[in-house]
């Protein structure tokens, strides 16, 4: 059967939602989705350390994390002032490029 | 006298002084106050005031026919040219229009002077027809012409969509400004009708995009002053040689900008500031940040520099990056800039994505630029130099003069675990702890190929220098060079990989 699904891009992290075979509608509330960041590394590669836990506060350019990729120990910062919401990665873990490993709700 | 005096007056009002006022209260300048912020004050010599459009149905009407071209002079150094001007017809380009712009074009060329071009214009003249696009062939035919002969700057301070984007990005250097700058080849109206996809001017075509996506645009400034003064600063920094300037040093030596843990990054620009005089002109400082390219003095002479970036994406090579400094290498070697490469390349960035969009014929690019380079080239490997990336960034065998190595320097075909983990795949996997035994074979071979002196001993690199030795070595190296013999291959040109 051939596999329908639609693609979503928020804030540079794309969310595929399998399943869908009929028309939908998406509303999308500019208040309700600008709030949470999904941090994702530049670069495919293995955590090295988290630098935060949740509920922590963080500013804007902010070391959150490390991650080991090409021989280098690769600083991932915040993109936004805000509050650690949830951090679905763990340390030794291999995470993609395209993967959120930090949320971030904007303050 | 009084009918010069009176036509003078009136092509100083460009397209007359409501469309000024509108343009004021926009907060945007005309294409003539844009010309004074330029120049060297009372150094602009208009050519072609009384222009006029030769279309029937709009003579009369057309100021200059829509832009302003000359001679002046910045820093003072003479440039040649031409500013649309957004008042007449919006700027459009006509026939008349056209050959003004081809006539500084044409001027450049024999005065082998640098070209400026601050575009700010709705596009090709509907009036003029065919004409119009005649005038732009001719434009873009002579932008090719100008290419490697003179040095060719584009400042976009408006709209500058459909083929008119054209012109600049045959350019060497393009200036966007934030808010101002528009240029796409089909709008957000043609895309919204065609594909169905909503997307705003800014998102399109704006400055930001340009200078962090797509690389079209070379500078970024936050207002057409900044751009302007950017422009200015860019034509000084061009000029053969200028007084040695103090260095602005940061009172650190390169030894402790380098970290001694290989894994940790640092700044490269830290390293350039301690070899250079006074400050470094970065060219497309927002894009393909993995890579530097900058423009430097070294004891007064001009010096174009490339260093990896530890600081993102570890330093990597990619496609944009491939491109950023092939680009870069090739305006050096058309200018006769030396080059001075700076090296601490992990290799080139792996990824599926990477590979099917073309990682092979991108990174070629860097292979040509280099090889095909005959300006003096010097350069110093810093920390890593794996597999192609070492090769292709001013090593040996791509053709640099002098190619030094500092004591942290890893030369190798990769990284020491990638490779313990090939060589020793049958012994690791036999032994009892794995882990241990990988680690221990990893250490090995760190101790035994991660270092300069295997490629030393092989003539590969010329010498392993101190990092207290190096703005002293790369100086007389680059001096020494200065007299470089080198003939290209006799050949009509050769098929660069783009």
């Amino acid at each position: 059967m051939k596999q329908e699904y639609i693609e979503i891009e928020i804030d540079g992290t794309t969310y595929f939602t399998y399943g869908v075979n009929e028309e939908i509608e998406v509303e999308i509330k500019e208040d309700s989705c600008s709030d949470i960041i999904g941090v994702c590394p530049p670069i495919a590669g293995i955590i090295v350390e988290i630098l935060k836990k949740e509920g922590d506060k963080v500013k804007k350019g902010e070391k959150i994390a490390i991650l080991d990729a090409m021989k280098m120990h690769n600083f991932i910062t915040s993109p936004a002032k805000g509050r650690i919401l949830n951090i679905p990665a763990r340390e030794g873990q291999r995470v993609k490029s395209n993967e959120a490993i930090i949320e971030i709700e904007e303050v | 006298m009084n009918t010069l005096k009176e036509k003078r007056d009136k092509a100083m009002m460009l397209g007359g002084e409501a469309a000024i006022d509108k343009r004021h209260a926009k907060g945007l300048l005309t294409a003539r106050e844009r010309i004074e912020l330029l120049v060297d004050k009372g150094s602009f010599h208009e050519l072609d005031m009384f222009v006029q459009s030769l279309s029937n149905d709009s003579s009369n009407e057309t100021p200059g026919d829509g832009v302003i071209t000359g001679t002046a002079k910045i820093c003072g150094h003479t440039v040649c040219l031409f500013s649309q001007d957004f008042t007449v017809l919006g700027g459009s380009l006509g026939i008349s229009h056209a050959h003004k712009i081809t006539k500084v074009q044409d001027l450049a060329m024999k005065l082998r002077c640098p070209i400026i071009g601050i575009n700010d214009s709705g596009g090709a003249r509907i009036q003029d027809g065919v004409d119009a696009l005649a005038g732009y062939g001719e434009i873009f035919f002579k932008n090719t012409q100008l290419s490697g002969v003179v040095p060719q700057i584009s400042v976009i301070l408006g709209p500058c969509a459909g083929g008119a984007a054209y012109s600049p990005a045959l350019t060497d250097f393009v200036f966007m400004v934030d808010g101002i700058s528009k240029m796409f080849l089909t709008g957000p109206a043609v895309i919204e009708t065609v594909m169905g996809e909503t997307i705003s001017q800014e998102e399109l075509g704006g400055a930001k995009v340009h200078a962090e996506k797509a690389g079209t645009a070379h500078f970024f400034a936050e207002s057409e002053k900044e751009a302007l003064e950017q422009v200015r600063n860019l034509i000084d920094m061009l000029k053969d040689e200028a007084k040695p300037k103090p260095a602005k040093r940061s009172h650190k030596s390169i030894d402790e900008i380098i970290p001694k843990d290989g894994k940790m990054p640092y700044d490269v620009r830290d390293v350039v500031t301690e070899l250079v005089d006074g400050e470094i002109l970065e060219v497309h400082k927002l894009f393909a940040p993995n890579i530097v390219c900058a423009f430097g003095r070294i004891d007064g002479k001009l010096v174009g520099i490339v260093a990896n970036q530890p600081y993102y994406l570890a330093g990597a090579l990619d496609a944009d990056a491939a491109d950023k400094c092939s680009r870069f290498v090739r305006y050096c070697d058309s200018f006769n800039i030396p080059i001075l490469t700076l090296m601490d390349v992990p290799g080139c960035l792996p990824g599926v994505d990477g590979e099917l969009r073309g990682a092979v014929r991108h990174g070629a690019k860097i292979f040509y630029a280099y090889a095909e380079a005959t300006v003096p080239m010097v350069t110093l490997i810093l920390r890593k130099a794996y597999g192609g990336g070492y090769v292709c960034l001013g090593s040996k065998h791509i053709g640099a003069d002098f190619v030094y190595a500092l004591p942290s320097a890893e030369i190798a075909v990769m990284g020491p675990e990638s490779a313990a983990s090939v060589i020793y795949r049958k012994e690791i996997a036999a032994s009892e702890d794995a882990e241990k035994t990988k680690a221990e074979k990893t250490a090995e071979y760190r101790k035994e190929y991660a270092n300069p002196y295997v490629a030393a001993a092989k003539g590969y690199i010329d010498d392993v220098i101190a990092p207290s030795e190096a703005r002293e070595r790369i100086a007389s190296a680059l001096d020494m060079l200065k007299d470089k013999q080198s003939q290209p291959v006799n050949r009509k040109h050769g098929v660069m990989p783009v």
